[in-house]
Formats: C-alpha cells, sequence, structure tokens
C-alpha cells in the first residue's frame, strides 16, 4: 500500500498564520493548543491542497488573513517515494496552482493529494439539508473520478441556461420548444452523474454498516441513494409532463442537483428519529468507511485530518475510531487538551503545541 | 493624468480591444505617436475602410466587401452541402484545411439563454430558407463542442429532420498530434464512442 505524506507546510497570510512554516512528522501529528489558536486554520490549509478549496466551505475571500490582499499555500508531499512540491496562490479572486513548478489547472490537483476530513460540522450529514449530502457526493466522486468533476460542470450550465430559458418562458419572451435541446443534454449528462453517484454509494454502503455494527450499538445502519430522478430511463420521455410546473416556477425542478441520501437506523431515517449519539456514530462509520474504500480501491492511503472528534465520542466509538488509526497514514488530530485523548493513542505520537499569542509558531513538547 | 488629453483618449481607446491592458494600450499609443505620420493615416484608413466595406454576405453570412462573399460567389464550389458554423472566423478554420468544397452558413452566434440569444437572433430563418430553396443534400453542424453549441446543433437538427435532408455533426475525438494520456476524459470517452472500423 502506497501512502501519501506532507513533510512541509508553508502559509503565507492564511487565516491566522502570517508566516509559518512547518515540518510535519509521519504517522501521528497532534496538535494540542487553546480555543481560537489556529488548530482548525491548520488542517483547513492541508485539506485545500487536496480540494483547492475550503474544507469548511468558506469563501477565498475571508481565508486572507485580515489586512492582505492574497494568500499562499505551499505543500511539500511525499508520494511513491517521490517528493512533489504543491503550491496554490489566491489573488485578486484568482486561484494558481504549481506542481512542481509546473502552472496547471485546478482540476489536475484532484486525487493527488488525498485527504480525508472529519469535524463537528460533519454532523450536518446527517441532521443537514440534502445540500450538504450532495456536497459530500460531488467532492468524494470528484477526487476519485475526473470526468464526473466534468459533467458536474457542464451540468451546472446547462442547468443554468436552462432556468434563464424557463423563466423567459414564463414571462412570454421564449417559446417552449426553445427548451428540447437543452432537456436532451441535461439528461444526458445528468444520467452520467446518477449512475456515479449511485455506484459511489453502493460500494460504501457495505462498509459503513461493517463498521457501524462493529461499534457495539446493536441498531442497524444502512446509506440509501434517493435519486431525484426515480427511473433514468424515462425521464427525457416525462420532462416534457412536469415542464408546465417548472416554467410555472422558472426553475428545474428534476434533475440530480436535487439528490439526496439517507442514513437509516433499522429502517428509520437517521435525521428526523436518531438520537445526537447515533448520528454522531453514523457519521463516524461514514469517514471511516470512505477511508477504508479509499485504500480498497486507490491503492493509496489517504492523510486524515480529524478536527476536535475525541472529545465528543463515547469508549466504544473511541476504540472504532483508535482501529482506524493503527492502520492509517499519516494523520493530524486537533485537541484542546492531550490529556482527554485515549492514552495509547499518544505514545507513538508527535505532540505540537499551539500558542494563542504567537500562532506561527509550532513546538514539539514530547 | 500624467498625458495631454489627445494621448489620454488614444489610449483609453485602444485599451478597450480585446486583450490589450493598460500597459499595451500605453505602448501601442506611443508607437503611434513616434511611428512616421504615413503608419499612423494608414491604420486610420485601414479601419474606417473596413467599417464602411465589410459586412455580411446576403446568403451566408460570412464577411464580404461585396454583396455575395467569395465562397457563395464561387461556381467550383459544391452547392448540395451546408457547413453551419457560429461565427465567421469559423469559416477561416474550415477553409484552412483545404478539405471541405461545399458552402457555408454563419448563424453569428450560438443559442444561449443567459445572453438573451436564442433562434430569433441567430439567423436560423435564412437557414432553413436556403434550404427550403435548393437542391441541399447534406448539412454538417459545425457549431462548437460546449453546451451552447450542442444546444443549437440539436435545436437545429430537429427543424431539419423534417426536411429528409442528411444532418451530420463534426466528430469529437482527440487533437491530431496529441497524446492520448493527455486528452481530458470527457474528450476521450467521446472520441471512444465515435470510433470507427478500420478499412
Amino acid at each position: 500500500m502506497s501512502a501519501i505524506e506532507l513533510k512541509q507546510l508553508q502559509l503565507t497570510n492564511f487565516r491566522s498564520y502570517n508566516q509559518l512554516s512547518w515540518e510535519c512528522k509521519p504517522g501521528l501529528n497532534i496538535i494540542q493548543g487553546p480555543n481560537a489558536a489556529g488548530k482548525t486554520n491548520l488542517l483547513e490549509a492541508i485539506g485545500y491542497l487536496s480540494f483547492v478549496r475550503s474544507i469548511r466551505q468558506q469563501q477565498d475571500q475571508k481565508i486572507m488573513s485580515r489586512g492582505s490582499s492574497f494568500f499562499k499555500i505551499k505543500g511539500l508531499c511525499l508520494s511513491n517515494k517521490e517528493l512533489m512540491e504543491l503550491d496554490i496562490v489566491y489573488q485578486n479572486n484568482n486561484k494558481k496552482l504549481t506542481i512542481n513548478r509546473n502552472q496547471h489547472r485546478l482540476i489536475d490537483l484532484l486525487g493527488i493529494f488525498p485527504v480525508i476530513f472529519f469535524g463537528p460540522d460533519d454532523l450536518y450529514l446527517v441532521k443537514g439539508s440534502p445540500f450538504y449530502r450532495r456536497q459530500y457526493l460531488d467532492r468524494e466522486i470528484s477526487i476519485r473520478d475526473r470526468s464526473y468533476c466534468q459533467c458536474l460542470q457542464t451540468y451546472r450550465r446547462i442547468l443554468l441556461q436552462r432556468n434563464r430559458l424557463l423563466r423567459e418562458i414564463k414571462y412570454g419572451n421564449c417559446k417552449v420548444e426553445e427548451l428540447i435541446p437543452w432537456n436532451s443534454q441535461m439528461v444526458a449528462t445528468g444520467i452520467i452523474i446518477i449512475h456515479k453517484r449511485r455506484h459511489f454509494l453502493e460500494a460504501l454502503a457495505p462498509l459503513v454498516q461493517e463498521i457501524y455494527a462493529g461499534m457495539g450499538a446493536g441498531e442497524y445502519l444502512s446509506l440509501h441513494y434517493k435519486p431525484n430522478i426515480a427511473n433514468e430511463e424515462d425521464w427525457l420521455a416525462k420532462i416534457t409532463v412536469v415542464e408546465r410546473q417548472e416554467i410555472e416556477v422558472g426553475m428545474s425542478l428534476w434533475g440530480p442537483h436535487r439528490d439526496d441520501f439517507t442514513f437509516l437506523l433499522d429502517d428509520f431515517e437517521a435525521r428526523f428519529f436518531a438520537s445526537q449519539g447515533q448520528q454522531r456514530s453514523a457519521v463516524l462509520a461514514l469517514k471511516i468507511a470512505e477511508a477504508n474504500y479509499f485504500r480498497q480501491t486507490i491503492g493509496v492511503m489517504p492523510v486524515l485530518l480529524l478536527d476536535d472528534v475525541f472529545s465528543e465520542l463515547d469508549l466504544n466509538r473511541q476504540s472504532a475510531l483508535l482501529e482506524l488509526l493503527q492502520g492509517a497514514g499519516q494523520t493530524f488530530l486537533t485537541t484542546t487538551e492531550i490529556a482527554r485523548l485515549p492514552q495509547n493513542l499518544i505514545c507513538d505520537a508527535t505532540l505540537w503545541q499551539l500558542d494563542g499569542d504567537n500562532s506561527d509558531i509550532l513546538k514539539i513538547i514530547n | 493624468m500624467y498625458y495631454p488629453e489627445p494621448l489620454n483618449k488614444l489610449i483609453i481607446a485602444l485599451g478597450k480591444l480585446p486583450g490589450v491592458g493598460p500597459k499595451t494600450a500605453q505602448r501601442l499609443a506611443f508607437h503611434l505617436l513616434n511611428a512616421p505620420p504615413g503608419e499612423a493615416r494608414d491604420l486610420v484608413t485601414a479601419i474606417t475602410e473596413a467599417r464602411q466595406k465589410i459586412h455580411y454576405c446576403s446568403v451566408c453570412g460570412n464577411l464580404t466587401d461585396r454583396d455575395l462573399c467569395s465562397i457563395c460567389s464561387d461556381p467550383q464550389r459544391d452547392s448540395s452541402i451546408i457547413c453551419v458554423v457560429e461565427e465567421a472566423r469559423d469559416i477561416i478554420a474550415l477553409e484552412k484545411t483545404r478539405q471541405y468544397r461545399g458552402l457555408y452558413h454563419v448563424l453569428q452566434g450560438a443559442i444561449s439563454p443567459m445572453d438573451g440569444i436564442g433562434p430569433e437572433q441567430l439567423t436560423v430563418k435564412e437557414l432553413l430558407g436556403r434550404l427550403s430553396e435548393r437542391e441541399v443534400k447534406e448539412v454538417v453542424l459545425a457549431t462548437n463542442a460546449d453546451v451552447e453549441g450542442e444546444a443549437t446543433a440539436l435545436y437545429l437538427a430537429r427543424l431539419i429532420a423534417p426536411m429528409e435532408i442528411k444532418v451530420t455533426r463534426l466528430a469529437y475525438g482527440i487533437p491530431v498530434g496529441s497524446d492520448l494520456e493527455y486528452a481530458d476524459e470527457i474528450t476521450l470517452a467521446r472520441a471512444f464512442s465515435g470510433r470507427r472500423q478500420i478499412k
């Protein structure tokens, strides 16, 4: 199994970091610091090197340190014993990516530096609106499959044009028949998206189930894809039936842009019927399954980013996570207090201290 | 401002050209000022003349200084096949191949609801008129391979279908001389589905 490892991280004007150069270690890196010391910002920067966007769904404008006009993230990664330099500069609403000092398109970064992020906000994957789950699907499938990402971009463009046309038809500026070329393109691209989402979730579901069962909760967790288009074969035929309603509201109402998937706990939707603790376990199972799936399908151990997750887990769930960490590659874990972590975790880890006052310095304390 | 007013005006005017930023505009303006007087005058006449004399061909929409463009007025061209393009500059690209001997039709754009461009804003009516008037056997849809070009092609194909004329679309594929590994997945997938048997 090949693993990917971050050797060095350099930040300029990234959130609380004006200038940081950090030589991180292989294996487990535990970052301790008080609230607002910049722990999550570090994970966010590492995640940025993977997705070229914020893993906390923040706009790039807001990521820049106050008063600066650009930010820069540079990472030195070791992948298959080869050193790789990733460089992202954001300036004037524009992102530039260089890999080994050659300029590349942003899409070229997909899958090069795989990362799995798990933080408190991931609870929204279970209890939040479908928007979070679609975003999750799109991100996770994109890093494995570039053509999915391209399909998604095409689909969004078609959607924009079609929605505009629906409004123009509503106000009598265009004719209904002008929808036809957009309908067929929407269906052709949409079906690819639906198939890839279904395939991904079908592969992930048994892994999630197994891991959840291993936490000893007693209930049975399953993942279900809920495509907005139940039967894609007759989508194109049915589209003319729903068109009138779409013109009425001036929006495309049917298609994968309205997809969802659900977590079912013993056949009840976890979003509505599960306790906070059960929801948390479901997300944890999903994240661990994802890491395992990554190893199975791509053969690469992704870098794990765990943002303050242990504090909210009971002992059974802590041990499920510990089990994952034992087989894991490089991991970054933040906590406010090391004492709160399971003791057997700390012995092999590198402990870093982050000061609230001078966040540009990270010290090893063990 | 740092410049006398007439110079400033020139820089602003040049800066409106595509691909010309403030620095290039300034460089061009200084070049024109320092060049022999004839050079600037020639440029002025060239611009005025081009604006006055160049217009669209009354049949196909290509650029011309006469009523019919050089392609439409060429008796050697095969008038039974019409290649439909978005812009007049696409004709030049296709002509450079020296492969195609038929006629053209310029749509003057592609369907894009977001930009307020529908079939009415394009020369679709003119195209249909040409198809019904003359003996045309094939229409080649050579609009761009983006969503707008594709929508335009699909729209036209549907309109032409009842006229019993063969409608074809340019093939999608790998650029010649490029490596497979550098082609993006969508291009590759389309090239794959459009593969042909070697005879």
